[in-house]
């Protein structure tokens, strides 16, 4: 596939974005004719459609966008990173990480609003990444497998741990319950100001990897023979990784299925080079999850189903043919 | 490795999907099915049919009394009794709180529809009647394990009411010309209620709950609802929904559902000031014009939101009267 068409096809998907931002501007759980939102987005009345669209839904699509973008993001970097296909942002123990911080302060701190477990939520997460990757890369055999393997092993304790406070605390229950789910509703923006930095960052950062882990590609013997820092790349990664997870983690819920399946589809679109596989995903991921999200206002009115629920209904189907249609390009 | 992970990951999502519609509605109209016995003297055994059509032989007047569900032990203390043993409330570590002062010495036996057998059969006294009053299908396995320790007797299906538990409790307990009385004094409040209303008389009311994640309202067959109903209330007509539970939460953009006249409004932790502070954080909730008029009342949503009782009711007829009362 020739750069020119890469780039068409990168302008495309940003106008796919557009429209879905578009989209999740103007559809929602209450409806507002079209003609209310464009007017109430250029003059916010205070009206009561006024404060759905500008107070609610823009937020919401702002924080769909870059929780999509750091989750699709960070998915093709751990791919990238692990050479797992079936490496998902949670294999650094993020997820649960953040998953055990928030049931902790839930049941021991008595917090009750997502606003004030967002630093448990990224500090959760951010703790587990970093055991996970001391463990992963100390001793002789480290490499992307033991990183994974030490991974997997800290999530199964981290979530055993939060099923036991679960099981011990009923109103820890009925509160995590609904944060375990990965949802952009009801988020508001003083969250999205508070992780905002962290996921900025992480976005430059991971798209920067691009050039170094197409080196690292090529095998630890020949990466090094080209002059590249393996350690450096995986330390840098795995930070990335950690803030782009752990800031979206602690803004949404955790989600599963998307940082997984938009990477195979972007390498399915545009190869194994790092360099368009990173923007691909960066771009395709958010386009997924507010077309899930807005699926997820309209399904089961009066109230509304989360974005995570769909998402993973929607890449489940989408991962399977994938797999089955043509072999899973190569990392 | 991963995909194993996404997947328990997705399981605790489905899960936690599933318990969030486990406190949907079973909208069916209600029927009585709780025969109550004459037999008022008899010093011996007494054979009942219970609410699933069982016949249960209870003692005539059982002392010893365990109540699995909320709805029976509110009504056997209305009733008069104390009971031994109860199951945890939804919101903690006791009995209800609005029941807790009643029952100073009551025993935990396992969480709502998870008695723990071994619990009730440690009991000191030994149970004379365990009363099984679930929201639930009653389950014969444990129906099974807690015959074996004491007469267990089913007293209302899913779909019943309050009034109807509390006949279903009296049957069990021999009691059912004291229920009669129970309820000709709420009737009598109902009226005294009414007329305390003076000028909101037929005000419109919505009944709320705030959940984790969002709110939602009560359905018609609730039994708060009902108590709203037979106060000559009205209810706006979103809220007319067919179900004896909360609705599924309302999507914080249709806030507008919950507007009425007067606005009550109470969460599981029986904080009203909880659920108040996290309905202010929605620019779109100020705009509701009970908001406004500063209508909001916060309510204990323990007794509000359960399958309700004579205390219970009561609980609602004071609290509609105080603020809505002109008296």
């Amino acid at each position: 596939m020739l750069t020119g068409l890469r780039v068409t096809g990168l302008v495309l998907c940003t106008g796919v974005l557009v429209l879905f931002a578009l989209l999740s501007i103007a559809v929602g759980a209450r409806s507002v004719p079209l003609s209310t939102v464009v007017d109430v987005l250029f003059d916010p009345d205070g009206s009561y459609d006024a404060l759905v669209v500008v107070g609610q839904r823009v937020p919401r699509t702002i924080l769909g966008i870059l929780v999509g973008a750091a989750l699709g993001l960070a998915g093709a970097l751990m791919q990238s990173l692990t050479r797992n296909p079936l490496a998902d942002p949670g294999l650094l123990g993020v997820n649960s990480g953040a998953a055990a911080a928030v049931v902790s302060a839930i049941s021991f701190l008595g917090l009750t609003s997502p606003l004030e477990y967002v630093w448990f939520a990224f500090v959760g997460a951010a703790v587990a990444a970093v055991v996970v990757y001391l463990l992963g890369s100390s001793g002789r055999a480290a490499g992307p497998v033991r990183l994974a393997l030490a991974g997997t092993a800290i999530s199964a304790v981290l979530v055993a741990y939060t099923y036991a406070v679960q099981l011990a605390d009923d109103k820890a229950l009925d509160q995590f319950r609904f944060w375990i789910v990965g949802g952009l509703a009801g988020r508001d923006l003083d969250i999205l100001t508070r992780v905002g930095p962290f996921l900025a960052v992480g976005l430059v950062v991971g798209l920067l990897l691009a050039r170094p882990l197409n080196v690292v590609a090529l095998g630890d013997e020949t990466g090094r023979a080209l002059g590249a820092n393996l350690g450096r790349v995986r330390l840098t990664a795995a930070a990335s990784i950690t803030l782009l997870c752990g800031a979206a983690t602690a803004a949404a819920g955790p989600f599963s299925f998307i940082g997984l399946t938009v990477p195979h589809i972007a390498r399915s679109l545009v190869g194994a080079d790092q360099r368009w596989v990173l923007p691909y995903s960066a771009l395709l991921a958010p386009c997924l999850l507010l077309g899930a999200d807005v699926l997820g206002r309209v399904v089961v009115p009066p109230s509304e189903l989360e974005a995570g629920l769909v998402t993973a209904f929607l890449g489940a189907p989408v991962f399977i043919m994938l797999v089955r249609r043509r072999r899973v390009v190569q990392l | 490795m991963s995909s194993s992970r996404t997947a328990r990951l997705l399981g605790a999502a489905l899960i936690g999907a599933l318990a969030l519609t486990a406190c949907g509605s079973g909208g069916e109209t209600t029927t009585s099915s709780s025969a109550p016995s004459s037999a008022a003297q008899d010093t011996g055994p007494r054979t009942i049919t219970d609410a699933t059509g069982a016949k249960v032989t209870v003692p005539a007047n059982p002392k010893n009394v365990v109540a699995l569900a909320e709805t029976d032990l509110d009504a056997a203390i209305a009733l008069g009794v104390t009971p031994i043993g109860a199951s945890k409330s939804r919101q903690g570590d006791s009995v209800a709180g609005y029941l807790s002062a009643k029952v100073p010495n009551v025993k935990l036996v396992g969480e709502i529809v998870e008695p723990d057998i071994e619990a009730i059969a440690a009991l000191d006294p030994k149970p004379d009647v365990i009363l099984y009053g679930h929201f639930i299908e009653p389950d014969p396995a444990q129906l099974a394990d807690l015959n074996a320790i004491a007469p267990t007797v089913v007293t209302s299906i899913v779909s019943d009411d309050w009034k109807t538990s509390l006949k279903g409790v009296a049957n069990a307990l021999n009691l059912s010309a004291k229920a009669d009385e129970v309820l000709k004094d709420y009737d009598k409040k109902v009226e005294e209620t009414k007329k305390a209303l003076g000028a909101n008389a037929s005000a419109e009311v919505s009944l709320v709950r705030w959940n984790p994640q969002g709110p939602s309202y009560l359905q018609k067959q609730h039994f708060a609802s009902t108590v709203v109903s037979e106060l000559g209330l009205k209810r706006p007509q979103v809220q007319q929904t067919d179900g004896t539970g909360p609705s599924e939460a309302v999507s914080l953009e249709k806030l507008d559902v919950l507007d009425a006249d007067w606005i009550f409004l109470g969460t599981l932790n029986s904080d009203g000031a909880a659920a108040l502070a996290q309905a202010e954080q929605n620019p779109t909730w100020t705009k509701l014009k009970a908001v406004g008029a500063k209508h909001v009342v916060t309510v204990d949503g323990v007794p509000w939101t359960s399958r309700g009782g004579p205390i219970a009711a009561g609980v609602v007829l004071d609290d509609i009267r105080k603020a809505l009362g002109s008296a």
